[in-house]
């Protein structure tokens, strides 16, 4: 039996591995079912069940990262471990936000300054990428703790470039 | 008469591949070029012979005139095709392939240059009787005559960049207050998609369709119109789902755009492909927005209702023959639609999302057409515009072929980055798309918010335990001994041959 908590989005499942003779048995946020599987090629997978009824997905891994398709649809799940946090870089932490942008690009605007008050969806830099120009906004109420990046720069994924702490990360009940 | 007998593609990815793949049926050598993030692109291994450019910035390389000529020299091309965005629509480029004796694979520079400035071919195509959305027609104003301008067209009205195309650089602005900072943007923008930061306002109105006629012209004074495309699916003003015939047209209609739109060659000497563009408003007017003076994303489905190879006319009529068939032997047959996919998040304003393609399954069946730019593996790098492939069905009617599209993205399967292929399902089984109503607000109308659910199928994990536990070093139990493969015959039946 193996345990596990796979990550996705802001969603959690807990999912439990086993198996009932020839039979694979899976528990996500406790509900089971057993199945067959069968590897087609590295990445496509053939489920079948008891009561007649099939399903193919596709699952492909880079480093903790899981990506999966089935049915018109894609999923991205990382498994829960210990030794790193999701995104990479940056240690999440209560009430303080950590802009970065998630693909390389360059900076063309920065539209805060530390010590500013911002609202919550309130544009604080903008960076473009693939001929877009995308703005990165506050995630709540806060003030600017740091700004680490000017026009012209050019930027790597996962990397802070303003930092936003909330207004009611401390006092307020 | 000059025979092409090697073409320098002066593009990348997906339409690079696409016109390589024209330019090797006809006989003709294809050279691509490639930036260093491209090295291992798609078009590179397609083509015969290949030449680095440069650093990724478009600039330094896909933008980089120079380079590209000598490129062309250097490989002995006889003639550039430019694809579409980066040179396409650039006069000094086409001036420069001609100037370096090569033939430019698209219409005149002094075409190109008229119908890139919007105000002077719009004056010229106002006296030849061309409806045109009210607006205006000055660039480089201060902001002060911007202002005035807008407050004379009346909000709302839409900011868009003089020298371009294809949603950058164009703004829409309801109030007077919005639009000082609208402009700044739609500038930085131009300028860094088109190297040209010259913006003009025109008049915006409000749930109209684009509808545009696909025209080609040649160096014997012929004209023909291969009807429309409706391109009304739009995100961030740029399109993502195409479709022809529109559910808006009566062929009476239909009719009178294609005339429309020849008149509009007639009128500039058009030669090569081009694409007239056309708002559609619900009383049935048509407007003139403009030109593209290039083949178009969306070419294949105006391919797959008349039957005809728009690329492959190109290049004929770049070699100086008349147009291969007549008005009167074109027909619309079925119905066709294009899914543009991109690499980009759709629940996060559909910001790119660039990165490594870990595996990529493509659809394949009847009626189904990919033109496609990736393969499993492929880096797609940051500096260059998210398309990732073209996804074309056709059916005998709109019904068989949106059901054809949404079984086949259900079976084109992108894994290692995120794609709008979720997305694009949901916007064909909309009732609203079903029943026709595609205006080009039809993703702020419908689309607003849209998310994957929160839940997870079982079956996911199922196939993620199936992935870790057939491809850990130390595999334990695999999962059904019934299933497991036999020796298989063929790699045990030792030497043989067919004897019959």
């Amino acid at each position: 039996m193996k345990e596990s908590t796979y990550v996705s989005g802001k969603s959690e499942f807990k999912v439990i591995v086993d198996s009932d003779g020839d039979l694979k048995v899976v528990e996500v946020n406790g509900k089971r079912k057993k199945f067959h599987y069968r590897k087609i090629e590295n990445n496509i997978f053939l489920l079948t069940f008891e009561d007649g009824k099939k399903y193919t997905v596709y699952v492909a891994k880079d480093k903790d990262r899981f990506y999966a398709w089935a049915d018109g649809r894609g999923y991205i799940l990382e498994e829960k471990g210990e030794e790193y946090s999701a995104s990479g870089a940056v240690k999440k932490e209560e009430g303080v936000q950590y802009v970065t942008s998630p693909m390389p690009g360059k900076v063309v605007k920065v539209l805060v300054r530390p010590g500013d008050k911002v609202k919550e969806g309130q544009g604080l830099i903008i960076v473009e990428s693939m001929k877009m120009e995308n703005e990165f906004v506050a995630d709540f109420d806060g003030i600017v703790k740091e700004v680490k990046a000017s026009p012209g720069d050019q930027i790597d994924a996962d990397v802070p470039l303003v930092v936003v702490e909330s207004l009611s990360k401390d006092g307020e009940s | 008469m000059a025979k092409i007998k090697k073409v320098l593609v002066a593009n990348r990815g997906e339409i690079a591949v696409r016109i390589i793949k024209a330019l090797k049926e006809l006989g003709i050598t294809p050279v691509a070029v490639y930036s260093d993030a491209d090295s291992e692109a798609l078009h590179v291994l397609y083509a015969d012979e290949i030449e680095y450019i440069g650093p990724p910035e478009p600039l330094k390389s896909y933008l980089n005139i120079e380079k590209i000529i000598d490129a062309a020299k250097k490989h002995g091309a006889d003639a550039i095709h430019p694809g579409y965005g980066f040179l396409a629509e650039n006069p000094e480029f086409a001036q420069a392939v001609i100037d370096a004796g090569l033939i430019f694979i698209g219409p005149k520079p002094e075409t190109i240059r008229l119908l890139g400035n919007k105000v002077e071919s719009r004056q010229k195509l106002v006296d030849a009787g061309v409806p045109l959305i009210p607006g205006m027609l000055a660039t480089g104003l201060s902001m002060e005559e911007y202002k005035k301008e807008a407050e004379k067209i009346g909000y709302p009205v839409m900011i868009k960049a003089a020298a371009g195309g294809g949603g950058k650089g164009m703004r829409i602005v309801y109030s007077p207050d919005k639009l000082e900072s609208a402009i700044q943007a739609a500038q930085r923008e131009a300028r860094s998609a088109f190297g040209d930061e010259s913006v003009y306002i025109e008049k915006y109105i409000e749930n109209p369709r684009h509808i545009e006629i696909q025209i080609l012209g040649d160096k014997h004074g012929n004209y023909v119109h291969l009807f429309e495309r409706e391109c009304s699916i739009q995100r961030r003003h740029q399109k993502i789902i195409e479709e022809t015939p529109s559910t808006a047209l009566t062929m009476e209609k239909r009719l009178q755009m294609g005339e429309t739109a020849i008149r509009v060659a007639k009128t500039v000497g058009y030669e090569s492909a081009g694409t007239v563009e056309f708002l559609f408003d619900r009383y049935g007017n048509f407007y003139f927005l403009e030109v593209n003076t290039r083949i178009q994303v969306e070419h294949p489905i105006t391919e797959m209702v008349t039957c005809r190879d728009l690329v492959k006319e190109q290049i004929s009529i770049a070699e100086g023959n008349p147009i291969s068939f007549k008005q009167e032997e074109l027909r619309q047959h079925g119905h066709a639609i294009e899914c543009r996919i991109y690499a980009e998040d759709p629940e996060k304003d559909f910001m790119p999302s660039p990165g490594k393609i870990l595996y990529v399954k493509e659809p394949s069946g009847p009626g189904i057409r990919i033109d496609t730019g990736i393969y499993s593996g492929i880096e797609v790098p940051p500096y260059y515009d998210p398309i990732l492939s073209k996804l074309i069905v056709w059916g005998r009617d709109r019904e068989e072929a949106r059901h054809r599209m949404i079984e086949a993205l259900k079976n084109y399967v992108v894994l290692g980055i995120k794609t709008n292929i979720p997305y694009l399902i949901d916007i064909l089984k909309h009732p609203e798309f079903i029943a026709g109503n595609t205006f080009t607000t039809f993703i702020p109308d419908h689309m607003k918010n849209w998310k994957l659910p929160d839940d997870i199928p079982s079956e996911i994990f199922m196939g993620v335990e199936a992935f870790n536990e057939s491809t850990s070093p130390t595999p334990g139990v695999v999962g059904n001994g019934r299933l497991r493969r036999v020796q298989d015959p063929w790699l045990t039946v030792g030497g043989w041959r067919i004897i019959k």
